[in-house]
């Protein structure tokens, strides 16, 4: 039965209900009633037409310029740098380095691949930059490794999947160690000082062949 | 609507320091955060300052996320109360907390004359005449998709304020319409 009291209720939930915001219960409960109150339904159809034009209104309004995106991340070069995480103070490549048995190198080999497929898992779904959406002011980029290694410079394609690239990157066994630097680059590491240059060579071919996803690879110091 | 299953992974690798996670952030929400801003400040630049503060403060504080909320309701929060710092520190701050219960403007313009022939066109400029404290209400339901918690939330009023207030605002639109030749049905 319906009281004044959860007419009002349900007159107040109406624009939620038209936004699918309710939770299910409260979705089941509105629409029950709604199917025995002409004047609930006389509300939803004008929260209906509320919708619409705030989102024609909404749509009408401007998008922000790269401008934006230059004042963000050239306030977050600005910032003091972050002290490594605990994976990178313990230099699981020094590590590596310095392990001389066989079977051992064997074990740390495959927990080095580990973590760089947890690493890349960790890159989940969504696109990356926009073509619209580059900042190229960026001030000087702040080093945020100076471990020996194998390293390149890369830029990914406009509306690259975080997926695909995660994925690339894990194949390569590369880790994004800074960035994005001015003009959408990233850092990569490829491997350790004993990465030789034809295999680092080897690793940037590998990137530039996946050209749905990088749009530049190139050696980096 | 935005895809934001992830979001919280994105501000756990942006507590990282992680900036590829953070420019897929940015780029993910940028729209719909400049577009709240844009409401508030009423001038793009300083509405672009604005969201480039609000996601500097995502950087900054990532750390302290603690997924109570999404991440656009926490984002939204954010960039609410810079934009009204901002709104207030240019003088033209028409956002006053006691005003909550007054539409900004029912006079029956010209402009509603003309639309009288089409209810859509009506609707939409009274909505626009909607005073802040509405229209901010309106947008974060319609366009933002905000529950009434969310809402709640986001504008720091309790829940049974959001829905009365955003009540209110609906049956006064249908009055401005009605005195505007305009009858939609409702209430």
């Amino acid at each position: 039965m319906t009281t004044p009291n959860n007419n009002q209720d349900l007159a107040e939930l109406a624009p939620f209900y038209v936004a699918g915001v309710l939770t299910p219960d409260e979705k089941a409960r509105f629409e029950a009633a709604l199917t025995q109150d002409a004047d609930l339904a006389r509300n939803v159809a004008a929260a209906r037409a509320e919708r619409d034009e705030i989102l024609a209104l909404n749509e009408a309004l401007p998008a922000p310029s790269p401008r934006a995106a230059d004042a963000l991340f050239a306030k977050i070069d600005a910032e003091p740098a972050r002290k490594p995480g605990l994976w990178a103070r313990l230099d699981l490549g020094g590590a590596l380095a310095s392990l001389v048995s066989p079977r051992a190198l064997g074990w740390a080999t495959a927990a080095a691949c580990a973590l760089v497929v947890l690493q890349a898992g960790l890159l989940t779904s969504g696109k990356l930059n926009a073509p619209d959406t580059h900042y190229s002011s960026a001030s000087g980029p702040t080093e945020t490794t100076h471990t020996p290694g194998a390293y390149a410079l890369v830029a990914f394609a406009p509306g690259a999947d975080m997926d695909a690239v995660g994925a690339l990157l894990s194949g390569a066994g590369a880790q994004i160690v800074e960035g994005p630097r001015a003009g959408g680059f990233y850092r990569l590491r490829l491997g350790g000082a004993d990465l030789s240059p034809a295999e680092t060579q080897k690793k940037i071919d590998a990137l530039r062949q996946a050209r749905a996803l990088v749009r530049f690879a190139a050696p980096s110091p | 609507m935005i895809q934001e299953g992830d979001d919280p992974q994105l501000i756990a690798r942006i507590a990282k320091g992680d900036r590829l996670a953070m420019q897929a952030l940015f780029n993910r929400h940028r729209l719909r955060a400049f577009r709240f801003i844009l409401r508030f400040v009423r001038d793009e630049a300083a509405a672009e300052d604005v969201l480039a503060e609000v996601f500097l403060d995502v950087w900054r504080r990532a750390g302290t996320f603690e997924g109570r909320s999404s991440v656009s309701t926490w984002l939204l929060s954010i960039a609410r109360f810079k934009a009204l710092s901002q709104a207030r520190q240019r003088a033209h701050a028409p956002y006053d907390e006691d005003a909550a219960s007054e539409i900004a403007d029912e006079s029956d313009d010209p402009e509603i004359e003309i639309a009288k022939r089409d209810k859509s066109a009506a609707l939409r400029r009274c909505l626009e005449k909607l005073s802040v404290e509405h229209r901010e209400i309106v947008d974060l339901v319609y366009y933002h998709e905000k529950s009434v918690e969310e809402v709640a939330q986001i504008v720091g009023v309790p829940a049974a304020t959001v829905k009365t207030r955003l009540f209110y605002a609906r049956q006064k639109l249908s009055e401005i319409l009605k005195r505007a030749g305009v009858d939609r049905g409702w209430p």
